[in-house]
């Protein structure tokens, strides 16, 4: 969704538990991400590659706000160090075993390090999730979605 | 995972007091920012036989035993690490600057926050030992990252945030590379790999690189009471380290069973005699338990391993009594260095 402005990510899952902290060895925050080609029209999956970056809006439940981070493929992903690229709000709430996510961030990108979402383009999208707490996902450990299409009226 | 050099340090667990002045030096200087560092010691010196820190270490595995990464054990800060406490010192032992008018408000000192739930803290089980009076024993063992040849905590982490630096084979975390997946400390048998739940990164005993490079001593090695511990090159042949390791061959690995190929080494200690009902020839601390904790390699036996404890006590005692006698040792002049110069070359 969007209001010409900024667009909105509206995310909904079961999860038993409310995993929020990452305040000692063992506990583990839930997380969610999504993956668009930075300048390229697809890209690799896996964190993109060299010469098809991708831009990954990173949500992890302990987080003051989600990341924007860069990647140019496997162990690569970086937060973007510029502040103008940091520009990623949300909304998040925990009840009953629902999460609720809202993400949202300005249209027109801060920088280079970020999609611009343009009205009437089509994008590739993926997701990646990572169930915290027992399960102690993180990194690589995650469950990804195939690429998707995203496309802006 | 070839390195120009190597830095290697031996302790010799003949001469440490358990005083912790090297644990002190390092948290002073490295692990005193902020609080998701106080439960770290980079530099510990625990009482063995004992649990150790963190608690029971030595059974949490890593990756040299286990392939599945999630199996591995993660100890919390309260019960594996122990949660720092503060003493009221002031209420206690107020005096401001010897004005007795100032006058204390309480008796006892009391730790808070108090110890609750399954605490446990860094030198929870100091001194405890083995053994019934008057054969009861115990000794210390310092212990440091191991900066090993094959670290496993490197090869742990997916985003190579955890390296072995080639000029000197010192194993660091990348501070903003680092995303706090944990996977190093799992990885690492010795769990010399810390988490700070406050920067949410791991951290890790950075064997004073700022210090190395300036060819000073790292600090755990120059501030020790006991002067312990030798350090220099793996190649640097005039270094006292490499005498005590390649030539006289008297310091062995922490659990080389766990094929990391660490570089810290230790010289096993002798201990009084058993007294049942008389002096005996055995020593308190069996060689047996020392036997578990210190070999050469890998594949030694757990027999070869006594046996090669043996051999180096009676090497040890062959040169102090040269010494008792009036005579020169080499090993005897390295193991008492009169100068900081003679134990650390770095
Ligand atoms: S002792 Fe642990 S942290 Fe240090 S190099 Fe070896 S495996 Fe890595
Ligand atoms: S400073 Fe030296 S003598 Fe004191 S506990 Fe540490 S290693 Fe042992």
């Amino acid at each position: 969704m969007h209001n010409g402005n900024d667009i909105f990510f509206f995310y909904q899952w079961n999860a038993a538990t409310e995993n929020n902290s990452v305040a000692d060895y063992p506990i583990f925050a839930d997380a969610i991400a999504m993956e668009i080609p930075l300048f390229t029209e697809e890209s690799i999956l896996c964190m993109g590659a060299m010469d098809k970056p991708v831009n990954i809006i990173f949500w992890r439940a302990d987080l003051p706000v989600p990341e924007n981070i860069v990647a140019g493929g496997m162990g690569t992903p970086q937060i973007s160090p510029d502040e103008a690229s940091q520009n990623i709000r949300h909304y998040q709430k925990w009840k009953d075993g629902i999460w609720d996510v809202i993400i949202t961030r300005p249209m027109a990108a801060g920088s280079e390090n970020q999609v611009s979402f343009v009205r009437g383009k089509n994008y590739r999208i993926a997701f990646a999730y990572w169930k915290g707490g027992a399960y102690a996902e993180r990194g690589g450990h995650k469950i990804v979605s195939e690429w998707q299409y995203l496309s802006i009226r | 995972m070839p390195v120009q050099k190597q830095v290697r340090m031996v302790a010799d667990l003949n001469k440490c007091l358990g005083c912790h002045t090297c644990t002190m030096a390092c948290k002073t200087m490295w692990t005193d920012r902020n609080k998701g560092q106080m439960h770290m010691y980079w530099n510990n010196v625990e009482t063995r036989p004992g649990k150790g820190y963190p608690k029971d270490w030595e059974t949490q595995g890593g990756w040299f035993n286990t392939k599945d990464k999630n199996s591995i054990l993660l100890a919390s800060i309260n019960e594996g690490y122990g949660t720092p406490w503060e003493y009221n010192y002031d209420q206690v032992l107020k005096t401001n600057g010897g004005d007795a008018s100032e006058s204390v408000s309480e008796s006892v000192l009391t730790p808070s926050p108090r110890p609750s739930g399954n605490a446990y803290a860094s030198n929870w089980d100091e001194d405890v030992g083995e053994g019934t009076f008057p054969n009861s024993y115990y000794f210390y063992l310092p212990r440091i990252c191991n900066h090993c040849s094959d670290p496993p905590c490197v090869d742990a982490c997916p985003r190579q945030a955890v390296y072995k630096r080639k000029e000197d084979g010192i194993v660091l975390v990348d501070q903003k590379r680092c995303r706090g997946y944990r996977y190093c400390i799992k990885g690492c048998p010795y769990k010399k790999i810390y988490y700070n739940p406050e920067e949410k990164i791991s951290q890790k005993c950075i064997f004073c690189y700022p210090r190395i490079e300036q060819h000073k001593g790292n600090l755990c090695a120059t501030q020790c009471v006991g002067r312990i511990h030798h350090v220099g090159f793996a190649d640097d042949t005039a270094s006292g380290a490499y005498k005590l390791v390649n030539i006289w061959k008297v310091a062995l690995r922490l659990h080389p069973e766990f094929k990391t190929e660490p570089n810290v080494f230790y010289i096993p200690p002798l201990s009084p005699p058993v007294y049942s009902p008389q002096l005996t020839e055995d020593q308190r601390i069996p060689v047996e338990v020392l036997a578990n904790l210190f070999g050469d390699t890998s594949d030694q036996t757990h027999d070869q391993r006594v046996e090669r404890i043996k051999e180096i006590f009676r090497i040890i005692r062959t040169e102090r009594e040269k010494v008792a006698k009036g005579e020169r040792s080499e090993l005897i002049d390295i193991l008492i260095p009169h100068s900081e110069a003679d134990r650390i070359k770095v």
